[in-house]
């Protein structure tokens, strides 16, 4: 019997300890993991959170067609500018989106979008003067010389043609153009102002600057000039050591940089005009290795212009908001190829905004406008 | 010791462990046969997880390497030699270009003169400085990725011409957009009813698709995730970095946060890029658990079976074991109370019954008896025929007395009997006679005309008399001894007269 009780103690601690292998959990026996989302990177611009709002309402690309219904089912529309550049690229890109938006509500708009890959006002004048010839629905023009293309427009417009202004130059008012709309940039001047005012601040409202424009004429350029040195006139301790126009080239601008610097050592800051002046401006600094002793601001957001921004060469850029004068002037053309008049429907003067950036702007700009993740 | 051995390993204890043994060596034997089942089936993910990427990525990859050399195919077809070569104005051109980009499903279809004039079916661009790859000699089909304002990537695929004018100005090439987030969703669409996600990378590691194919977050830069990923295979990630950046093809198993994954890339022929196919575990496995899960619950339950069986099989054992050793107990006492040429109660077993019966208080009557003249049966017939007497009378005690009586063979040719419950002389008296008519029917043809006579001496016990068995005996013993005086068959009650 006490034997019978041992077996039966030991057969129960075996069959316990069985049960208790049996029991125990693996690996493969665990419930599978629940899917999980992959890692991403961190979003740049939210490391920002600050100033997410400065460059997200500097730039747009988020448009949407008002609900005005165009009377034809298809357009032509012509439209020239100064010269093949990136800005103007980035203007195509609201044209782009506007005409796909069209054609998704059954508008089909056929546009040519040309220019000379200088500035040449000659060209300029030609290519209106043979898309008058040609029957488009509305012609427009990034004006590249208010006085020699203002006749232009105006005979156009006398023979029927309707002409509108976009982009960044408008005709002056003094010139008598009568251009039906502008759909663009309106405060040149004042953005001119804006970046002097930037410049003077930073460099104590004292020293000598050099002003680089863009082209002898264009309206925009020239009106930045002259919002520049209206805000420089204000202050007696800076001196305007210089003005000259780079014509588009960076390089251009980086000889004119480097004899102003070598014409005056102590130079303290450059006011560029365009989107290519800031590049070869800071570029001349470099060289020089003044970038502790020089301050530069200058327009628009070319990618090299942001990263020198980004970097601290650049003090600050205005940056336009180029997708939004596209998209809304093909609104526009579309009003006034119907026949309205502005006010009816749409304004004679449409201001796209400026908005100044600065060096904690600069990463998130280049990320949204290039991608740029670094 | 060795008595305690001798004891412990007898026939049961020795079946017992054999019987233990043999059930330790199943179960355990099952627990292997499951945990293999696991391994195999773990194996079994694993091989099938890299057959199956293998399969999918190179089919994937072909795809989309095909689908690229058709592209530059049709573009050559559709301005080639038995295609349009020759367009009168700019306007027959773009209606062209509007015909072929609905036939063949193209999102951008356009072509690029010597003047850098870009025409699309509803556009003539100045379009040099948008696509910079514009700006270079082409002189071979290939594809650019342009960067355009607002971030917005287009991956071209241009291919150059030869012969195509535009009235009198030659048209350089053409080009088509192509949409690798479309042509990803139409692979993924065809077949897989697993978990897969596939996207198409630089050698760098970014990808070239904007569509989330992932189902939650997408991943930038595959080749980040890797570096941070835990390799649960014989891969590290510089190996995999370098496979990237020369176009090599791998297959890797990791776990990325809380997710074990496959990975199987391999390069996208005819281009820079990298193609990778991505499985996770639980997909390959929720396919395989079920059968894996439905062994291993097979497994279990055999295991619970097993030990279910040997519980009971044990118990049974036990169970039967004690039964049969009480038996064999029972029998043991049984033959150590029974007198072995009667079957009847011998003395030991006898007195012991009757004692407990005067314990419990059960009143009756005691016999002692005798065959008379026993002596002279032996010595003139034989102690055989005197067994032959003895073992009648006790049948003949037997056959008269009840069940319940108690019939004991002192030792000889003496008796002895207890009947509870007979309490008076005159039942008593007609039990005897019945023993008695039984007597005189014994026939033993070795006594030839002898007859056998008994002479029995009873003594009541009834309760409440302090008398013990002895006294009852030697009551009995005494009225016996009176018996005897008388010839033939007698019984003499005490203390009845």
């Amino acid at each position: 019997m006490k034997a019978k009780k041992i077996i039966l103690m030991m057969f129960m601690c075996m069959t316990a300890l069985m049960m208790h292998a049996c029991d125990a959990e693996t690996d493969a026996e665990k419930s599978p993991d629940v899917q999980e989302t992959a890692e991403t990177g961190a979003d740049v611009s939210e490391e920002q959170d600050g100033e997410n709002h400065v460059v997200e309402s500097a730039v747009s690309f988020e448009h949407t067609l008002d609900d005005y219904v165009p009377k034809k089912k298809e357009y032509n529309f012509y439209f020239t500018y100064k010269i093949v550049h990136p800005w103007w690229d980035a203007v195509a890109m609201g044209l782009e989106d506007a005409a796909d938006q069209y054609a998704e509500r059954g508008v089909t708009i056929n546009y040519e979008y040309l220019a000379p890959q200088a500035v040449d006002v000659e060209d300029q004048r030609k290519r209106l003067l043979d898309a008058g010839n040609r029957g488009f629905d509305v012609i427009g023009v990034d004006v590249a010389d208010s006085a020699q293309i203002t006749p232009v427009i105006n005979l156009l417009i006398n023979k029927g043609q309707k002409v509108i202004t976009f982009s960044s130059s408008d005709t002056d008012p003094k010139d008598g153009c009568k251009r039906i709309a502008y759909v663009g940039n309106t405060h040149n001047e004042q953005d001119g102002a804006a970046l002097a005012e930037a410049l003077c601040e930073r460099i104590g409202y004292a020293g000598k600057v050099g002003i680089i424009v863009g082209d002898h004429g264009a309206p925009c350029h020239e009106e930045r000039l002259r919002g520049a040195k209206s805000v420089l006139d204000k202050y007696p301790d800076i001196s305007i050591v210089g003005i000259d126009y780079d014509r588009e080239s960076a390089d251009r601008a980086e000889k004119i940089a480097t004899r102003f610097i070598d014409a005056n050592p102590d130079i303290v800051g450059f006011i560029c005009c365009n989107m290519v002046n800031p590049v070869g401006v800071a570029h001349a600094v470099a060289t020089k290795k003044l970038e502790d002793q020089v301050t530069i601001v200058g327009m628009d957001h070319d990618e090299r212009a942001l990263r020198l921004l980004k970097d601290g060469d650049i003090y600050c850029l205005g940056v336009q908001d180029c997708c939004s004068i596209g998209f809304d002037t093909i609104q526009t053309a579309i009003k006034v190829a119907d026949g309205l008049k502005p006010g009816e429907g749409y304004e004679e003067l449409t201001d796209e905004k400026t908005t100044l950036i600065y060096q904690k702007d600069a990463a998130a700009m280049l990320y949204k406008l290039y991608g740029d993740q670094e | 010791m060795t008595r305690f051995l001798r004891r412990f390993f007898n026939k049961v204890t020795i079946g017992a462990i054999f019987f233990i043994f043999i059930s330790v060596v199943l179960v355990f034997t099952s627990l292997q046969n499951n945990h293999l089942a696991e391994k195999s089936s773990d194996d079994a993910v694993h091989s099938i997880s890299r057959f199956y990427l293998k399969e999918l990525g190179e089919r994937r990859s072909l795809t989309i390497s095909n689908r690229l050399k058709e592209a530059e195919q049709d573009l050559g077809r559709i301005f080639g030699n038995s295609g349009r070569k020759y367009f009168v104005s700019q306007d027959d051109l773009r209606s062209f270009l509007g015909s072929i980009r609905i036939i063949y499903d193209y999102d951008k279809l356009a072509v690029v003169d010597e003047n850098e004039l870009m025409y699309t079916e509803h556009s003539t661009i100045s379009g040099v400085s948008r696509y910079s790859f514009l700006t270079e000699e082409i002189t071979k089909p290939a594809i650019y990725m342009a960067n355009l304002y607002g971030s917005r990537k287009q991956l071209i695929l241009v291919v150059p011409l030869k012969g195509v004018k535009i009235n009198t100005v030659p048209v350089r090439l053409t080009f088509i957009q192509i949409d690798l987030d479309k042509i990803l969703g139409e692979i993924s669409d065809e077949t897989e009813e697993n978990e897969t996600f596939s996207d198409v990378y630089y050698k760098n590691g970014q990808t070239m698709t904007t569509a989330d194919v992932t189902g939650g977050d997408k991943p930038d830069n595959i080749l980040d995730i890797l570096k941070h990923a835990e390799f649960t295979d014989d891969r590290r990630y510089e190996e995999v970095e370098i496979d990237f950046r020369t176009g090599k093809t791998g297959f890797i198993s990791y776990n990325s946060g809380d997710a074990s994954n496959y990975t199987y890339y391999t390069s996208v022929d005819g281009t820079n890029w990298m193609f990778a196919v991505t499985i996770r575990e639980s997909s390959i496995s929720s396919n395989i658990g079920e059968i894996r899960d439905s062994m291993l619950r097979r497994g279990r339950l055999q295991i619970v079976i097993l030990i279910v069986v040997m519980l009971v099989s044990f118990s049974l054992f036990l169970w039967y074991s004690s039964r049969l050793q009480k038996q064999e107990k029972h029998h043991l006492l049984k033959m150590s109370q029974t007198d072995a040429m009667t079957g009847v109660y011998n003395r030991g077993g006898g007195e012991k019954a009757i004692r407990s019966a005067l314990e419990v208080g059960a009143e009756g009557v005691f016999f002692l008896l005798d065959a008379d003249k026993f002596k002279s049966i032996n010595d003139n017939y034989g102690h055989d025929v005197g067994d032959q007497v003895i073992i009648s009378i006790a049948k003949a005690l037997v056959h008269s007395f009840r069940d319940v009586d108690i019939v004991m063979r002192l030792g000889g040719d003496e008796f002895a009997v207890y009947a509870p419950g007979i309490l008076d002389k005159d039942a008593a008296t007609r039990v005897v006679r019945r023993f008695f008519g039984s007597i005189d029917a014994i026939d033993i043809p070795s006594l030839g005309d002898r007859k056998i006579c008994v002479s029995l001496g009873a003594a009541f016990w009834r309760e409440g008399k302090s008398i013990d068995f002895d006294e009852l005996y030697k009551r009995a013993d005494l009225r016996l001894y009176d018996s005897k005086q008388v010839e033939g068959n007698m019984v003499t009650f005490y203390g009845e007269d």
